[in-house]
């Protein structure tokens, strides 16, 4: 019965966050009195490939184009239906490249490189930690525990830094910049993948390595505290095996805040790949970010934010629906 | 059996279910050396239901935990003798200890609130014990009992029947902790602690933390199972209520020191050692505080322990001769094991200051 409630609030709460979302998103930029089109135009005629003559005139057809000459609760609700529909309309620096299409491209590169940095380093990370903690562990294994935690303190993108000179530049091992060779079109072969992954060792390495010790930290601490339980206590006294106790009782327990935190860290997965990305030139949604920004692209800016919170959204939708079958005592408050 | 401190006991090791001989343990801590426990010595017969009492940091815990050999570093246990039935438990390899634990001696936890794994069922706590002693015959217990062997229905059935000997619904066994109040999880833990008839169960504070009512019940339920399975209880507590209505026998720490045991009857009517007596007469409640009121001065710091008789600077009795000279426990009258120089003089002459 509790299931059926519980999951109507929380899918209920997830389209409020949406929406929400989606409201600030329309009004802020707005709200910043910048105008996208003339601003551009300017541009342009500054660097000499538009007439300053007819400005006006252009800022108003490109104006009634992008629907910007209607008035705001109207444009809001056509906004609102696009969005429904995830049409979030066409670049103004990459005319008429879709948004859509522009995020794609970029998204795919994302997810390639920092979901699965960040997955891998939860997992073994987290493991990692849970082993540090462990007085029964292997000394060998506890003693890489300095090294990684002091790589937790070095800010992923200054690590990316430090290697892009020492791999990319001095011993030349890995290629320093973009995610694939300049020249090489993307295309789903074996060859490009391999290209691909070769591009994506560095930043992926830099992302690994530092975050490999937050995971760690985070979890030693846990597993310390739960080691020292009553449950823990008489699990021994009951002459449970080291490895079940290791496993049933300690990780099971000092897992539930990492798996909220990992919730976290996926969702913020696209705004902390901003830096690495750019840094690497790699070509994500971070870097696109950086460039909708710079030229002032409100659409593309717009879809990356939406993006962000709807992938920041669904982490949280699915970490609500999977901690209640990890820790039994969620149920009950809910 | 009365405690054989002096004895060389292999044959008094196989008729005891516990017998304990000097045993020492200390903890290493920056400030110095802690002498939790030192050179206690008792038995506990078949059956025989035991209390320990002593203000709290007498090492009461302490020496629970030494019998399972659970002291965790800075603690050690430096020297003595533990025997369970005929095994030597200081002597036993690590392997051998786990599984001695459950299934030759088993632990009932402080009755607070935690003591269960939040995060699974009661069935599946009540079965993993068992399951992990599943290799047979490597322990001296003669029960056939192992959830390894079981087949589904029969698990099912042993985890009913153990719920049903402590007084619990088969429904509980789907529960979480959290659904379950404190006397039912102390109740599930009782449970445990018989799952695999062990010859010694040991229960320190069980039922704190949980209220009056509920405490009685608690004892209750201990008492019963423990009869039926035929298990010694090692009851560390500082509810002399309880205590009385409970063990057979008591004995009373001071300072990591066994000062006192004695029937309880006895004890009770007429405690032989300074400090057995101000415990009993000084407690109108039966109940001992973290401190005690009644009795002047403070529980010594034993980082710095006073020499002689430890007890001597609280002691309305002392003498210079209690100020160097140590007293070991001696059986001082049949059954009556006490540790104090003076007790002739304390028990024979009139009263004296302190005394009612
Ligand atoms: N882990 C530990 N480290 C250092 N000292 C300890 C530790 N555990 C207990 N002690 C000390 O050992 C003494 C006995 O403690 P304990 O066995 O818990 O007594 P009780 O159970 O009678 O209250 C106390 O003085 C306490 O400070
Ligand atoms: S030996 Fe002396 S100080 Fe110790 S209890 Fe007896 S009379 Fe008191
Ligand atoms: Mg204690």
């Amino acid at each position: 019965m509790w299931v059926a409630g519980y999951l109507l609030k929380r899918i209920a709460f997830f389209f409020l966050i949406v929406l929400t979302a989606a409201t600030v998103n329309f009004f802020l930029p707005r709200l910043s009195g910048q105008d996208p089109i003339r601003e551009r135009m300017i541009k342009q005629v500054q660097s000499g490939s538009a007439w300053g003559k007819g400005i006006e005139e252009m800022v108003e057809v490109y104006n009634a184009k992008f629907g910007l000459d209607r008035p705001l609760w109207q444009q809001y609700l056509t906004y609102l239906g696009d969005m429904a529909r995830f049409d979030l309309g066409h670049s103004i620096a990459f005319y008429p490249k879709t948004v859509k299409e522009i995020l794609r491209e970029a998204l795919l590169w994302t997810i390639g490189l920092l979901t699965m940095t960040t997955l891998l380093s939860f997992v073994f990370g987290t493991f990692f930690g849970a082993l540090v903690a462990w007085a029964r562990a292997p000394l060998w294994l506890r003693s890489l525990a300095p090294p990684i935690m002091t790589m937790a303190a070095i800010p992923y993108y200054l690590l990316g830094l430090i290697m892009l000179f020492v791999f990319a530049f001095e011993l030349r091992w890995f290629p320093g910049h973009g995610g694939y060779r300049i020249g090489t079109i993307p295309n789903l072969s074996w060859r490009f993948f391999l290209e691909a992954l070769e591009h994506s060792i560095l930043p992926a390495l830099s992302i690994l390595l530092s975050s490999l010790g937050f995971w760690a930290i985070a979890m030693r601490g846990m597993m310390v505290t739960v080691e020292g339980e009553d449950y823990m206590t008489l699990a021994e006294a009951k002459g449970i095996k080291s490895s079940r106790l290791f496993f049933d009782y300690g990780l099971r327990n000092a897992i539930l805040p990492q798996i909220t935190s990992l919730a976290l860290a996926m969702g913020y997965v696209f705004s902390g790949a901003l830096l690495v990305e750019v840094v690497f030139g790699f070509p994500g949604i971070g870097t696109v970010l950086f460039n909708s920004i710079k030229g002032v692209d409100y659409p593309v800016i717009q879809g990356i934010v939406l993006t962000i919170i709807l992938t920041l959204a669904t982490t949280t939708l699915i970490l609500d629906l999977t901690l209640p079958m990890l820790d039994p005592r969620i149920r009950r408050q809910t | 059996m009365t405690p054989q401190p002096r004895s060389n006991g292999e044959a008094h090791a196989q008729s005891a279910a516990l017998q304990v001989r000097d045993l020492r343990v200390h903890y290493d801590t920056p400030s110095g050396v802690v002498q939790a426990v030192d050179s206690v010595s008792f038995s506990l017969k078949a059956g025989e239901r035991f209390g320990l009492v002593g203000e709290s940091g007498s090492g009461k815990t302490t020496l629970a935990m030494a019998l399972l050999r659970m002291i965790k570093p800075p603690g050690q246990i430096e020297s003595g003798q533990v025997w369970l039935g005929g095994q030597d438990v200081l002597a036993l390899s690590g392997e051998e200890m786990r599984k001695l634990r459950l299934a030759g001696i088993a632990l009932v936890a402080q009755g607070s609130m935690n003591s269960l794994n939040p995060v699974t069922r009661i069935r599946r706590q009540l079965l993993d014990g068992m399951r992990d002693h599943a290799a047979a015959g490597s322990n001296s217990t003669d029960n056939g009992t192992s959830a390894a062997k079981m087949s589904r229905r029969e698990q099912e059935a042993y985890v009913r029947d153990l719920l049903a000997r402590v007084g619990l619904e088969p429904q509980v066994a789907d529960m979480y902790p959290h659904e379950l109040s404190g006397g039912m999880k102390q109740r599930v833990c009782i449970a445990m602690a018989i799952s695999m008839r062990p010859q010694v169960i040991i229960a320190d504070e069980p039922t704190s933390a949980l209220d009056v009512v509920v405490q009685m019940q608690i004892m209750e339920t201990l008492r019963r199972v423990q009869e039926e399975v035929g298990a010694a209880v090692l009851l560390v507590g500082h509810d002399m209520g309880i205590m009385a209505q409970f063990v057979d026998r008591v004995g009373v720490m001071y300072a990591g020191k066994l000062v006192e045991v004695s029937p309880v009857r006895e004890i009770f009517s007429r405690p032989l050692h300074p400090y057995a007596r101000l415990l009993i007469e000084c407690l109108p409640s039966l109940e001992v505080k973290d401190t005690l009121e009644g009795i002047p001065g403070l529980p010594p710091s034993l980082l710095e322990r006073p020499t002689g008789c430890l007890f001597h600077p609280r002691c309305p009795h002392a003498t210079t001769e209690c100020e160097t000279q140590e007293q070991m426990l001696d059986e001082v009258q049949p059954e009556r094991w006490v540790a104090c120089h003076r007790l002739e003089q304390i028990h024979n002459s009139p009263p004296e200051t302190g005394d009612q």
